[in-house]
């Protein structure tokens, strides 16, 4: 595969770069309510009906985690993550810097299973809101139970955010006292949610951070898919 | 404007709850002055000021009767600010501010001078269904009529400008929803959060304690509970904060007033004004309590007749005594509370009217302490004062109800307080179709059952006037609630009851619904319904009119109408009419509660979804490329998409005609992101595909594409695109922008549905890739710039074909060389992160070739040129394939969706609508989309028969003439023929044509 010089750019580029010059001086707070765009890194869509023992025996030494069948379910591997979204249905989401060459190792270990391993790290764009009023502004627009007891660190719900469809998914934060929420949503809907949460967060006194650095991670997969 | 004296019915020795704050506010252009703590009604009473509007029909003055949401009278303009006024505010929930402007309104010019009080003269001629009566005919003249009636009757003005305010949205949910932070709501919610449960409590005053703010006995109980509360994490204790609706599965809506009780200047920048909350409950109390109604009698509707609840609550809450020589009038214990508080705060002298003709000895004992005079067994026959009550006319009343022959006595006074019993607040309840039974003791409705799935109805709600019963009951039903979630409550133990005043809690009430008096019946004016101006001769009539049910009753008087929703009026106009018709109000029945509960404004309903979050906008990767270059944008579905890219002093037509010119002769390239993809893999993808397009797709190789067209079972198009087989067991399929959702569902569901057997997944990939497509000549040159390992030469990828490889430096990519323009055509497809980089790179390497970006428009214009459909512009879901001259896409050899329908009656009909083109004799003239395709001989008059419309229609710049689609009945057979298409004003000639305007040999596409 040949180096990648193209440069790449988040559909957020000109919103992150509006709301930022629109922060106030909140961000000196110990722990503010962040918005900020997280780096782009692999994203896989794994469908499967083959029964779960013979699927983990393949996928484990990839994922360092093994699929559920539980509803809701987020297993974290070493370097990455993978969340229940449906019957059959799971979303695999590498760690920063953990991209490379996970697309084509799932492809490859699921060669011969009733299964499909669908590139969407470009698909989602992830959305961090943190600090401590995360979950009231989140709440003003998602029916989901946000509730500590409902949804606790480490729940995730495939839900919505106002107009748009999210994954929200509930990571543990950096402070005790604090909350931390991802939300993944189609990236032709990111500029609607980010704005959306923005315009929710001044009640909160938000303060939104710059586009991320896109260096890190180049998607991994090739374009031709698994088998051409 | 002169500053009125502050204050002068306010007791110097007590403020109630109020601070010491001096809060000045004006009220109809008068400066007055108020304590931080009051509402307008108090504020307004404590000035001596009774007399604040005037009525909606007759105009007659009308003073504060309540002290809460059920005032039918005290309606307020509050603000002058065109864009923030509000009307049809109940001053008795308004919260004063420094600085509120409030007016009364129904009145014009003022509220003392008032041009339509003469409607009070005429009040003979205006009875119940007089509107109906009266502005029937001529029928055209409705119009006139209505704007006149609107006018007249208007209930304040709406505002003229948009809201400025902020508004928002919660959702939450809880175990157990408490509504109503009375004796039984603070009970409950003390129970429940010491269970641990996730409790909301919500009461609609600014402070806890409903009922009990009119015990001056209860400060420190409500204290206590509310700090209790306070210090749980498990409770969310609102106030300002009404639920205004019950609704199915436990789901609540309600409206917290965040900042508008705060002056202006003091509301949070960014806090909404108001924030409607959504609430699940997994069990819900209803706490909800008792409203007072009054007493029907002759002019019953003066300023200074209040409900004796009030009067009490604003004593005790305010420090506002209503009135200096009050008569108490009543036919129940509770009001003689009353009557005992304002004689203690030394009014004097103080009378009370008993219907009854033995109260209770232990009250008459107690009166006669005080020095209250009392008069049992009287009726009030009559009031006099016209803008302020001075006197009541009283007359004993027999055993049976009837007026003695003598015994008339007339009463100065400065306030009348009435009660006619409680009626409980079953709204919620009823909202739930909870079943309601008529309780004897009270004379009203209560729920026929505790609770209806999962709402509990307790205490004052469920019918309860004891406190002790009130408080045992809120305690034993919260107990219930809790189990049901699973909570066990035994930790604590028998809650605290409050001291109130007990002697007065039994009602020993004898329901009297129509207070007899001897003026002649021709002039009594008994009103049932104050806010609508209802009275009872008014439901007299309805029933001798022949509305026999209480719904036609309540229609035909608009009694229970309005803003107050017939609160303190319903029950009374049902004992009326039941009256009337000699029956019980049980077997009459009662008229449906509906939410909400309380007018709730449209900005809190809205939130912040207007203005720019009405509707998503979806954005393409390039989209910032656009707007940079000037584009101008359509909306397709809630994408943001190029319209065309209008230089400097270009008109969007001109822009249009020079983009296209430009892709015949050069090279364009369009964003085409929007288009649906889907993923679809597995060893049956190709099997699917068969069945789901109307064409062959099991023998289509690696490495090609296909158009395919996808029916309903009806066998009507219903979407289209280009299919490429990425591998033997995996597809790339692409929709129409629009159809993209429906088509992902629709496979879906014919997969898990219908066809589960086959191996296939589909997952939607419309956002991974963004999508430039070059067309025109040079596409192929700009192409072989831009790829990096791919051959885009014509033998390697010839039409309808597609590689996959590198781009741009590097960039992953899949090209498809496929047409809907007629020119050579290459479609780049490469992650989104990198469309924007593709697109620049794109653009740089064809400036030689004269590259030109170009829009939607654009593009629709040249498939029109090539006679290509779009769905759902040249269909409407009634074509089918072969009505779009498209039988080349249908298979005779295979079973597909919507086949079997292609094949019923209907659709061989001959007359059938076929697309056709449709040129004009004045090549300058372009159609209008959606114009009638008439017979050249058609009559000018109508019934003219219709032959079919205009689809599309554009100018070609390629043609340099006009064109359009159409779809004609029989239209193949009428090619070379000659039709009108009626524009509206004119009918221009057209000829039948091809649909196929430019190139249609094909040659291009393949240069």
């Amino acid at each position: 595969m040949p180096e990648i010089t193209a440069t790449s750019h988040s559909i957020l580029e000109p919103a992150l770069a509006e709301l930022t010059a629109r922060n106030r001086s909140a961000a000196n707070r110990a722990d503010p309510l962040r918005l900020v765009e997280a780096p782009p890194t692999a994203k896989v869509i794994v469908r499967a009906l083959e029964p779960l023992e013979a699927l983990n025996h393949v996928l484990e030494p990839i994922l360092s985690t093994r699929l559920d069948d539980c509803p809701n379910k987020v297993s974290i591997g070493k370097d990455c993550r993978v969340f229940w979204l449906r019957v059959n249905q799971w979303l695999v989401i590498a760690e920063p810097g953990r991209s490379n060459g996970l697309v084509h190792s799932l492809e490859q270990a699921l060669t011969g299973f009733d299964s499909s391993v669908v590139d969407v790290s470009d698909y989602y764009t992830v959305l961090e809101l943190s600090g401590p009023g995360a979950r009231d502004v989140v709440m003003k627009g998602c029916p989901f139970d946000l509730h500590p007891r409902a949804f606790p660190t480490g729940a995730m719900a495939l839900t919505r955010l106002a107009q748009a469809d999210i994954l929200l998914y509930h990571r543990p934060a950096h402070r005790p006292d604090s909350v931390h929420l991802d939300i993944l949503v189609r990236s032709s809907f990111a500029e609607y949610a980010l704005r959306w949460l923005h315009d929710a967060g001044l009640e909160y006194d938000i303060t939104v951070a710059p586009a991320p650095d896109q260096i890190p991670d180049p998607p991994t997969i090739e374009a031709s898919g698994a088998d051409s | 404007m002169r500053s009125s004296r502050p204050d002068n019915a306010r007791l110097a020795d007590r403020r109630g709850d109020n601070h010491d704050r001096v809060v000045r506010f004006r009220f109809n252009g008068r400066n007055l002055e108020g304590l931080e703590g009051d509402t307008l009604a108090s504020a307004l009473l404590a000035n001596g000021i009774h007399w604040v509007g005037r009525s909606f029909k007759y105009h007659r003055p009308r003073g504060i009767f309540s002290a809460g949401a059920e005032e039918p009278n005290a309606l307020v303009q509050v603000g002058d600010d065109p864009a923030l006024t509000e009307p049809n505010l109940r001053a008795t929930q308004v919260e004063i501010h420094e600085g509120l402007n409030a007016r009364s309104q129904n009145v014009q010019p003022s509220l003392q001078f008032d041009l339509q009080a003469i409607n009070d003269l005429f009040w003979r001629l205006m009875p119940a269904g007089f509107y109906y009566k009266t502005f029937m005919a001529p029928a055209r003249w409705w119009a006139l009529y209505e704007h006149m009636i609107r006018r007249a009757a208007g209930m304040g003005e709406a505002p003229a400008a948009p809201d400025p305010d902020r508004y928002d949205h919660r959702h939450e949910h809880c175990d157990l929803l408490i509504v109503g932070g009375g004796p039984a709501g603070l009970v409950a919610a003390q129970i429940a959060g010491r269970a641990g449960a996730r409790v909301i409590l919500a009461d609609e005053q600014d402070r806890f304690g409903g009922h009990l703010l009119s015990e001056p006995g209860c400060r420190q109980w409500i204290d206590r509970q509310v700090s209790a509360l306070e210090a749980m994490d498990n409770v969310t204790a609102l106030t300002r904060a009404t639920v205004f609706g019950a609704y199915h599965d436990n789901f609540f809506g309600l409206v917290e007033r965040v900042t508008e009780h705060l002056p202006p200047d003091r509301r949070p920048r960014f806090a909404p004004r108001q924030r409607f909350w959504q609430i699940r409950a997994r069990q819900a109390i209803m706490a909800t309590g008792m409203i007072e109604r009054p007493l029907v009698f002759h002019l019953n509707d003066r300023p200074g007749i209040m409900l004796a609840g009030a009067v009490r609550r604003y004593l005790h809450r305010h420090g506002v005594l209503a009135g200096r020589r009050p008569i108490i009038a009543t036919n129940n214990n509770s009001a003689w509370q009353t009557a005992f508080d304002l004689a203690e705060a030394g009014a004097s002298p103080v009378t009370i009217v008993d219907t009854r003709h033995a109260p209770p000895d232990r009250l008459r004992e107690r009166a006669e302490a005080l020095g209250i005079e009392v008069l049992a067994g009287h009726s009030l026959t009559g009031t006099r004062g016209r803008r302020h009550i001075r006197s009541v006319t009283v007359r004993p009343m027999r055993a049976n109800g009837e007026l003695a022959a003598t015994g008339s006595r007339r009463i100065r006074c400065d306030l009348l307080s009435v009660s006619g019993g409680w009626n409980p607040v079953i709204h919620l309840f009823s909202h739930r179709k909870g079943p309601l039974a008529f309780d004897e003791g009270l004379a009203s409705f209560v729920p026929a059952r505790p609770s209806v799935a999962g709402l509990h109805a307790v205490g004052g709600a469920a019918g309860h006037t004891r406190i002790g019963e009130v408080v045992a009951d809120a305690a034993s039903r919260t107990r219930q609630a809790l189990a049901e979630c699973g909570l066990d409550s035994a930790p604590f133990e028998r809650p605290e009851t409050p001291e109130t005043a007990t002697d007065t809690d039994t009602l020993d009430l004898e329901p009297i619904w129509e207070l007899p008096t001897d003026a002649a019946p021709a002039r009594t004016r008994a009103f049932v319904d104050l806010q609508n101006d209802v009275t009872a001769k008014d439901l007299a009539l309805a029933l001798n009119e022949g509305y026999t049910s209480v719904e036609h009753v309540k229609r035909y008087t608009t009694t229970g109408m309005g803003t107050d929703q017939g609160k303190t009026g319903n029950v009374t106009a049902l004992g009326i009419v039941a009256d009337h018709q000699q029956r019980a109000i049980p077997a009459i029945g009662l008229t449906t509660f509906r939410p909400p509960y309380t007018p709730v404004t449209i900005g809190a309903l809205v939130g912040r979804n207007s203005g720019r979050f009405l509707a998503p906008v979806r954005k393409t990767p390039m989209h910032c490329w656009h707007e940079r270059h000037g584009a101008a944008f359509e909306d397709v579905g809630q994408w943001k998409r190029p319209l065309c890219y209008p230089r400097p002093g270009e008109r969007e037509h001109d822009a249009v005609q020079r983009e296209a010119r430009a892709v015949r002769t050069a090279v364009g390239m369009l964003d085409g992101s929007t288009l649906g993809k889907i993923d679809i893999c597995g060893p049956d993808a190709a099997e699917f595909l068969n069945r789901i397009y109307t064409n062959a797709w099991k023998k289509l190789a690696v490495g090609r594409c296909r158009y395919g067209v996808m029916l309903g079972e009806d066998g009507m198009v219903m979407d289209d695109g280009v299919t490429a087989r990425i591998a033997d067991d995996h597809f790339h399929m692409t929709t129409t922008t629009g159809g993209a959702a429906r088509v992902m569902a629709w496979l879906e569901e014919w997969h898990q549905t219908e066809w589960p057997e086959l191996k296939l997944h589909m997952t939607s990939v419309t956002d991974q890739w963004a999508v430039a497509s070059l067309a025109g000549p040079g596409a192929r040159e700009v192409a072989a710039r831009l790829v990096d390992d791919i051959d885009v030469g014509r033998e390697a990828m010839p039409f309808m074909s597609w590689a996959a490889g590198h781009v741009c430096g590097g960039i992953p990519a899949r090209i498809f060389r496929i047409s809907f323009s007629g020119e050579p055509g290459f479609e780049f497809n490469v992650p989104s992160r990198y469309g924007l980089a593709l697109w620049e790179q794109a653009m740089a390497a064809g400036s030689e070739f004269g590259i030109t970006p170009y829009g939607t428009e654009v593009m629709h214009l040249l498939r029109a040129e090539k006679g290509f459909i779009i769905v759902g512009q040249d269909t409407d879901g009634t074509v089918t394939p072969h009505d779009l001259n498209m039988d080349w896409v249908v298979s005779g050899k295979k079973d597909f969706i919507g086949r079997r329908s292609l094949y019923r009656a209907d659709m061989l009909r001959p007359d059938r609508k076929r697309l056709v083109g449709l040129t004009t004799d004045d090549p300058s003239i372009v159609l209008e989309e959606g114009a009638h395709v008439l017979a050249a001989d058609a009559s000018p008059t109508p019934p003219v028969p219709m032959l079919g419309h205009v689809t599309s229609s554009y100018y070609s710049p390629n043609l340099n003439r006009s064109i359009a689609l159409g779809l004609v009945k029989g239209g193949l057979d009428r090619k070379g023929t000659r039709l009108v298409v009626d524009t509206g004003h004119d009918r221009v000639p057209v000829e039948v044509v091809d649909s196929v305007f430019f190139d249609p040999e094909g040659e291009r596409l393949h240069a």
